[in-house]
C-alpha cells in the first residue's frame, strides 16, 4: 500500500543541531520524480542539495531562510492518488520516516544552557519523545472561514487608503502593517511573525532603567510629553543598534545662500538642496542609505530622506519619499507641503514613513557643529550647520554621523566631502557681484585665496569673466 | 472445661490451623529477611473469618482490611496463592503487587486504608440488591476503625438503603499500640443500633456459638436484605505489626489462655497435632511453590500517543444550554446501559441538583438516580464499590470544593485498585463536579481543586468547554469507561449556550480523539499560543479579542478536554509557530497544570526559544464579595497584560 515518505534532515556534521533552508526548488503542493532536487540546505559546513526519495507531491510548510533541526521532517512526499489533505475518519496517516543519511536522529536532546543562568537545562530523553510527523490541518473552504476582521488602527488606514472591509480576504486578521503593505507603503515580504530571539546578554528589561537625581537638592518633576517618550524610543533603537562615528567638512560656498535665492528657492531652499544632492549622493554610497542588522547590511531600494522640521510644536521628521528622483522644486513643494501639515497639525502616519536617511539643518538657527542621533533602522544622518563671521560670511558645515559597522571614517569622508563640492558647485554659478579689478593682490573669486597660496598649493590664478576677476585653477578644476 | 465450645466442625478446625501455621510461617519468614514490609498477623483472631466464611455461599463478597490473611484462607483455603503473593512473587494472587495488605481474589478484596473499604462495601451490597443476586457482603473491620468518619457515613446508608451488608467488628481492644480505653467513648455496638441496624456480640473464645450466632445473623441479613453489625471479642496474640509490642506479659498470657487454638491443643492434643502437621504440609508446600517463583514486575506503564493530531472544523449544532446536553447525556447513559446508576445530594426529581443537571431522571429512571445523605467519601466509595462489582455509576458531587471529602476514595481507593490487584478489576467509576468562582459563593463554594486531582496515574480528569459539545464528550466517555474519571464541570458555564460561535475573525476546531482539543484560531500566524481549560476558555476568548482589537496582537487559544493524562502535542505544534506560551487557570498556579505545561513543552522543544508564563489565581481564598472575588481571579485583562509583557520581552 503506498505511503507517505517523510524526508528528514540529515545529520551531515557532528556538530550541527540545525541547518538552514537556502532555498526550495519547487513550490509546495507540485509533483516531484524521484532523485529531483527539491530543496537547498546549508549546514555548518556545506551547501547540500536534497533530493525527493520517491516520486509523488512534495508538501512542506518551512520556508526558504528558517532553520530547521536536524532530525526533523522537511517536507512530505506524498504518493500518487492519495489526497493531499486531511482523511477523514479518525485514524492517523500512515507513514514512513526516511532520512537521506544513514545517521538520521530523533530531535536532539542536547544539554542547553539558559543565558544568565549558571546550570544547564537538561532535556533527559524518556519514551514521551514527540514524533516528528506533521499534523493534518482541517480542510476549510472559504464559507468555513470569518469573514475579514480588522484591528481599529487598520481600519483607519484602510479608509485612508480607500480600501474596502470588503476587499480583504475571508479569514483575514488585518493589523496595521498589512494596510500599509497593501498600499506599498512596506517592503514587499511580510516581516516572519516576529520569533522571540533570547538575547546573550540579561535582557533589556521592557521597564525603564531609573536615573536617580543628584543627592542634596530639591527636585520638581513632571512628566513629559507622550511625543518625547516615543521619540527616546525611536532614537535609543538607533543608538543601540549602531556605532556611530562622525565627520565634518566645512563648505566654502559663500554665495550659496545668493544663489538659492536668484532660483526662486524660498527658506526651505538650503535643505532642498542638500536633500536633493545627498539624495542623488546616496546612490554612490549606498552604505549611508542601508541598515545594519546581526551582520548583514540592507541596502534600501528606495532613497527616502526624513527631514528634522521644528517649529516650536516639537520635532518631527516628516518623510520626502523618492527624494533622489525629485527637482529640487519639487522637494521644496514636499517640505512646504510638510510645513503646512505640521502647522496644521495634520501630518499623518504615512507622512513619517519609510525614512532610510536623515538631515537635520540647524543652520539657520546660527548653529556650527551638532552631534545628530542615528534613527532607528538607518545607518546615518547628516547635520548641516552654518556660522556667520565678523564680516557676515556664512560658512556651512556638513556632519555626517554614521553606523561603523557598514562603513568607516575614508568613506564618510569622502561623502562629505563630494557633498560639499556639489554644493560649492552650485554657489559657484552664481556669479560674484560685479567689480573692477581689484588693487593689490589677485586672489580668486570662489575660494578667496590669494596668489601665495594658490602658489603653495601648486595652482595658478587665471582671469575670469564669469565669475568676474580671477579663478584659480583648483576652483576651475573643480567647476569642471 | 466446656468442650462444647471447641466442638466446631473439623473444616472450621482445619481452617484455624491453616491460618495459625500460616501466620507463624510469615513471622518466620519476616525474621529470615525472605518478606517485604511488615506483616500484620491475625494469630488469635483466626475464627472470626472462620466463622463468617463457614456462612457464605458461591458469589457472597468478603471486604478485609490490612489483617486480611485469616479472612482470606478461610473462604478459599488458597495458601499456595496468599504465599507467593506475601512474599512478592509474580505467581501471588495480585502478582506480587498488592503484597499483604491489597489482595484481591475469589471474590475476596482488602486494602490498608481503615474504613476506607466499608463504602466501597456498601456499593459491592447495593449491585446484589439492585441485581437481586441474593448475595451478601461481609466486611471486617477493627475497634481502631471506629475512629474513622467514613464508617458512620456507611453505617447511615446501609440501614437507610436495607443493603445486605455485615460490618463484623473485631474487637481485640488495641488499635495498633494504643489501647481502646485511650480512645473509644461509649459503646460499641450502640453505635449501629443508633442506625438502626442489627447488632451481634459473640467472642472466638466460644467458637462454637459464635459459629451458630453468625449463622443466625447471615442468614437473617440474606433473608430480609438488612445490614447487620457483629461484634466479636479476640485477642491479637502478637504484635499489630512485627516486632512492636509493648503489652504488659501478663496481660498477654491471659489472652493465650483463652485462645481457642491453644485451648483445643491442650484438650485435644492427638487432633490438634494432626491439624497442625497437615497444615504445615500445606504451608510448606505454599512456601516451596513461592520460593523459585519470579517476583512481581511492573509492567509497562500506558504511554503517551503524542502522534500528530488531525483537525477538524468544530460545528455544533441546536441552540441549548450546556447543562441541558449534560443532562441529555446523562439521560442516553441510563436508558441504553443498564448498568448505569446515578447517586449524589438533591439530585433526585423535580429539585433535580443543584445546578438542575439530573432534572427529573430519578422519575424516568426510578430506584437508579438516587439521593444520598451528607456523605462524599461515601458517596464515591459507594460508587467504587459499586464499579467493582459491574455497575457504571456516576457520583455527582455537589462542588468541587467538597471532593477534598472524597479524597481518600479517589487516591487511595479507585486510582489504585486495577493496579494494585494486578488487572483483575476495572474500577469504571465516573465523579462529575462543578467548579469555578464569580458568583460570590465565598471561599469553600467556588474553587477550582482539580489540580489536586491530577496525576493518578490510572485515573483520566476532563474538564468540559463550551466550544465542543459536552453530550459528545459524556457519549464517548461512558461508551469507553474503563477507569475513574473525574469530569469537571463550570457552574457558570451551565447557563451558558453551547456555541461552536467564536469571536470575530476566529473559528473552532478540535482534534480526533476520544476528548479532543478545542483550538480557536484564525488564519493568520499567531504570536502568542495561550493554553487553558473549562471555564477559563471564556476569559481566554475575550483576551484573543481584546489583544486583536487594541494591539494588534494574535492568539492561538488551546483547550484541552482531557487535562490528565494531557497530550500536549497541540499545545508544542503552536508554540513551535510563536514562541510564547501563557497558560492560564482558575485555580492556584503553584505546582499545578501550567507548570506541568511549561515543563512538557519546554522539554519537547529541546533547546528552541521559549518565552513562557503562568497566570492563576492570586494566592489567597475567594471573598464572597463580587469586586474581590474577580480581582483574585485571572481574567481577560489580566491574560492581555500577561501576553503584551510577553511580547515586550523579546
Amino acid at each position: 500500500m503506498p505511503e507517505i515518505v517523510l524526508v528528514t534532515i540529515p545529520q551531515e556534521t557532528v556538530n550541527d543541531e540545525s541547518v538552514r533552508i537556502l532555498a526550495w526548488k519547487v513550490a509546495s503542493g507540485s509533483k516531484v520524480e524521484k532523485d529531483q532536487q527539491i530543496c537547498e540546505i546549508e549546514t555548518s559546513k556545506a551547501v547540500m542539495d536534497i533530493e525527493a526519495p520517491a516520486a509523488g507531491t512534495v508538501v512542506y510548510t518551512a520556508a526558504a531562510g528558517e532553520e530547521v533541526p536536524v532530525g526533523s521532517t522537511l517536507c512530505q512526499i506524498v504518493p500518487e492518488g492519495m489526497a493531499v489533505e486531511a482523511q477523514s475518519g479518525s485514524q492517523s496517516l500512515p507513514h514512513t520516516a526516511q532520512s537521506l543519511s544513514s545517521t538520521a536522529q530523533s530531535l536532539p536532546d542536547a544539554a542547553q544552557s539558559l543565558p544568565g543562568t549558571a546550570q544547564s537545562v537538561t532535556a533527559a530523553p524518556s519514551k514521551a519523545e514527540i514524533p516528528a510527523d506533521v499534523a493534518v490541518e482541517a480542510a476549510l473552504d472559504e464559507g468555513d472561514l470569518p469573514p475579514a476582521r480588522l484591528t481599529p488602527l487598520a481600519a483607519k488606514l484602510a479608509a485612508e487608503f480607500g480600501f474596502a472591509k470588503e476587499s480583504f480576504a475571508r479569514g483575514a486578521l488585518v493589523r496595521k502593517e498589512d494596510v500599509l503593505r497593501r498600499a506599498g507603503k512596506l517592503p514587499v515580504e511580510p516581516v516572519p511573525a516576529a520569533k522571540p530571539v533570547l538575547p546573550a546578554a540579561p535582557a533589556r528589561p521592557a521597564e525603564p532603567v531609573e536615573n536617580a537625581p543628584v543627592a542634596g537638592v530639591g527636585v520638581v518633576w513632571s512628566d513629559l510629553p507622550r511625543r518625547k517618550t516615543f521619540e527616546a524610543k525611536i532614537l535609543s533603537q538607533g543608538q543601540a543598534r549602531t556605532i556611530q562615528s562622525q565627520v565634518t567638512s566645512s563648505v566654502r560656498a559663500p554665495r550659496l545662500r545668493a544663489r538659492l535665492v536668484r532660483l526662486g528657492l524660498t527658506e526651505v531652499g538650503l535643505g532642498a538642496l542638500v536633500i536633493f544632492e545627498a539624495a542623488r549622493l546616496l546612490r554612490k554610497y549606498p552604505e549611508f542609505n542601508a541598515v545594519h542588522d546581526r551582520g548583514r547590511i540592507g541596502v534600501y531600494s528606495d532613497v527616502n530622506i526624513g527631514w528634522a522640521v521644528d517649529g516650536g510644536q516639537g520635532l518631527m521628521v516628516p518623510v520626502i519619499p523618492a527624494a533622489d528622483q525629485k527637482t529640487p522644486q519639487e522637494i521644496v513643494e514636499t517640505m512646504q507641503r510638510h510645513i503646512d501639515g505640521y502647522v496644521e497639525g495634520k501630518l499623518g502616519t504615512a507622512d513619517f514613513l519609510g525614512g532610510t536617511f536623515t538631515v537635520s539643518d540647524l543652520s539657520g538657527d546660527g548653529i556650527g557643529h551638532f552631534h545628530p542621533l542615528i534613527s532607528q533602522g538607518q545607518a546615518a544622518i547628516l547635520g548641516v550647520g552654518g556660522e556667520l563671521d565678523g564680516a557676515g560670511n556664512e560658512t556651512l558645515y556638513l556632519t555626517l554621523a554614521f553606523d561603523h559597522q557598514l562603513a568607516e571614517g575614508r568613506k564618510a569622508a569622502q561623502f562629505v566631502r563630494e557633498l560639499a563640492a556639489r554644493l560649492e558647485a552650485h554657489a559657484a554659478l552664481e556669479p560674484a557681484p560685479v567689480q573692477d579689478a581689484p588693487e593689490g593682490e589677485p586672489y580668486c573669486a570662489l575660494c578667496q585665496r590669494d596668489r601665495a597660496a594658490i602658489r603653495a598649493i601648486r595652482g595658478m590664478l587665471v582671469k575670469s569673466e564669469i565669475p568676474a576677476g580671477y579663478v584659480c585653477s583648483v576652483c576651475l578644476a573643480e567647476l569642471s | 472445661m466446656n468442650y462444647e465450645v471447641l466442638s466446631c466442625d473439623s473444616v472450621s478446625w482445619s481452617h484455624a490451623f491453616l491460618i495459625r501455621s500460616f501466620e507463624e510461617r510469615l513471622l518466620k519468614l519476616f525474621s529470615e529477611g525472605k518478606l517485604f514490609g511488615t506483616v500484620h498477623t491475625c494469630i488469635g483472631q483466626e475464627f472470626t473469618g472462620v466463622a463468617v466464611a463457614s456462612q457464605l455461599i458461591d458469589g457472597d463478597l468478603m471486604v478485609s482490611n490490612h489483617r486480611c490473611h485469616g479472612h482470606y484462607l478461610a473462604r478459599t483455603g488458597d495458601a499456595d496463592g496468599l504465599m507467593a503473593e506475601v512474599m512478592g512473587r509474580i505467581t501471588g494472587i495480585c502478582g506480587g503487587r498488592g503484597g499483604s495488605q491489597h489482595i484481591c481474589a475469589h471474590g475476596v478484596y482488602s486494602n490498608g486504608i481503615q474504613g476506607g473499604m466499608t463504602p466501597v462495601s456498601a456499593g459491592m451490597a447495593l449491585t446484589q440488591k439492585l441485581n437481586q443476586t441474593g448475595n451478601v457482603v461481609v466486611t471486617f473491620i477493627g475497634d481502631g476503625t471506629l475512629g474513622e468518619g467514613t464508617l458512620y457515613e456507611t453505617l447511615n446508608i446501609i440501614s437507610k438503603w436495607d443493603l445486605p451488608m455485615m460490618i463484623v467488628l473485631e474487637n481485640n481492644l488495641y488499635a495498633q499500640s494504643t489501647s481502646q480505653t485511650l480512645t473509644l467513648s461509649g459503646d460499641i455496638c450502640a453505635r449501629a443500633e443508633a442506625f438502626g441496624i442489627d447488632t451481634y456480640h459473640g467472642t472466638t473464645a466460644n467458637p462454637k456459638a459464635l459459629q451458630d450466632l453468625m449463622a443466625k445473623a447471615v442468614g437473617k441479613m440474606r433473608g430480609e436484605s438488612r445490614p447487620a453489625f457483629f461484634r466479636v471479642d479476640t485477642s491479637r496474640l502478637m504484635a499489630h505489626s512485627k516486632g512492636d509490642d509493648d503489652r504488659p506479659k501478663d496481660e498477654l498470657a491471659g489472652y493465650w489462655a483463652q485462645d481457642p487454638i491453644t485451648r483445643f491443643t491442650q484438650e485435644f492434643p492427638e487432633q490438634a497435632t494432626k491439624l497442625k502437621q497437615e497444615a504445615e504440609a500445606l504451608i510448606d508446600h505454599a512456601v516451596a511453590l513461592a520460593t523459585p517463583a519470579p517476583y512481581a514486575e511492573n509492567g509497562a506503564d500506558e504511554e503517551l500517543d503524542l502522534s500528530a493530531p488531525v483537525w477538524k472544523k468544530t460545528v455544533i449544532e441546536g441552540k441549548e444550554r450546556v447543562v441541558t446536553r449534560i443532562y441529555q447525556a446523562l439521560k442516553r447513559h441510563m436508558e441504553e446501559d443498564k448498568r448505569g446508576f446515578i447517586l449524589g445530594e438533591d439530585i433526585e426529581g423535580p429539585y433535580g441538583g443543584a445546578f438542575k443537571v439530573t432534572k427529573d431522571l430519578s422519575l424516568t429512571f426510578p430506584g437508579r438516580v438516587r439521593n444520598t445523605p451528607i456523605s462524599e467519601a461515601a458517596i464515591v466509595g459507594i460508587g467504587n464499590g459499586l464499579a467493582l462489582a459491574g455497575m457504571h455509576p456516576v457520583c455527582e458531587i455537589m462542588f468541587g470544593d467538597f471532593l477534598t471529602l472524597a479524597a481518600d476514595q479517589i487516591i487511595n481507593h479507585a486510582s489504585k485498585f486495577k493496579w494494585m490487584y494486578n488487572d483483575q478489576v476495572t474500577v469504571p467509576t465516573v465523579i462529575r463536579t462543578p467548579m469555578g468562582g464569580r458568583r460570590g459563593y465565598g471561599a469553600t463554594h467556588s474553587q477550582c481543586l482539580e489540580k489536586h486531582f491530577l496525576g493518578l496515574p490510572g485515573t483520566r480528569v476532563l474538564a468540559l468547554n463550551p466550544r465542543y459539545d459536552p453530550h459528545l464528550v459524556y457519549d464517548r466517555l461512558f461508551a469507553t469507561i474503563d477507569r475513574p474519571t473525574i469530569v469537571i464541570e463550570n457552574k457558570i458555564m451551565y447557563g451558558e449556550w453551547v456555541s461552536s460561535q467564536t469571536i470575530q475573525g476566529f473559528w473552532a476546531e478540535h482534534t480526533e480523539e476520544d476528548f479532543p482539543t478545542t483550538r480557536i484560531r484564525s488564519s493568520a500566524t499567531p504570536d502568542v499560543t495561550l493554553v487553558c481549560y473549562g471555564g477559563t476558555l471564556t476569559e481566554a476568548e475575550k483576551a484573543a479579542d481584546k489583544l486583536f482589537e487594541e494591539h494588534e496582537l494574535i492568539a492561538e487559544i488551546l483547550c484541552p478536554i482531557q487535562i490528565y493524562p494531557l497530550n500536549y502535542r497541540p499545545i508544542v505544534d503552536s508554540v513551535r509557530k510563536t514562541g510564547r506560551l501563557l497558560v492560564v487557570e482558575e485555580g492556584q498556579s503553584f505546582a499545578g497544570f501550567g507548570a506541568e505545561v511549561v515543563a512538557a513543552v519546554h522539554h519537547a522543544l529541546a533547546g528552541a526559544p521559549l518565552i513562557a508564563k503562568r497566570i492563576g489565581a492570586k494566592p489567597h481564598p475567594l471573598a464572597s464579595s463580587k469586586a474581590a472575588e474577580l480581582d483574585s481571579l485571572p481574567g481577560a485583562e489580566t491574560i492581555v497584560a500577561g501576553v503584551v509583557e510577553m511580547v515586550a520581552y523579546a
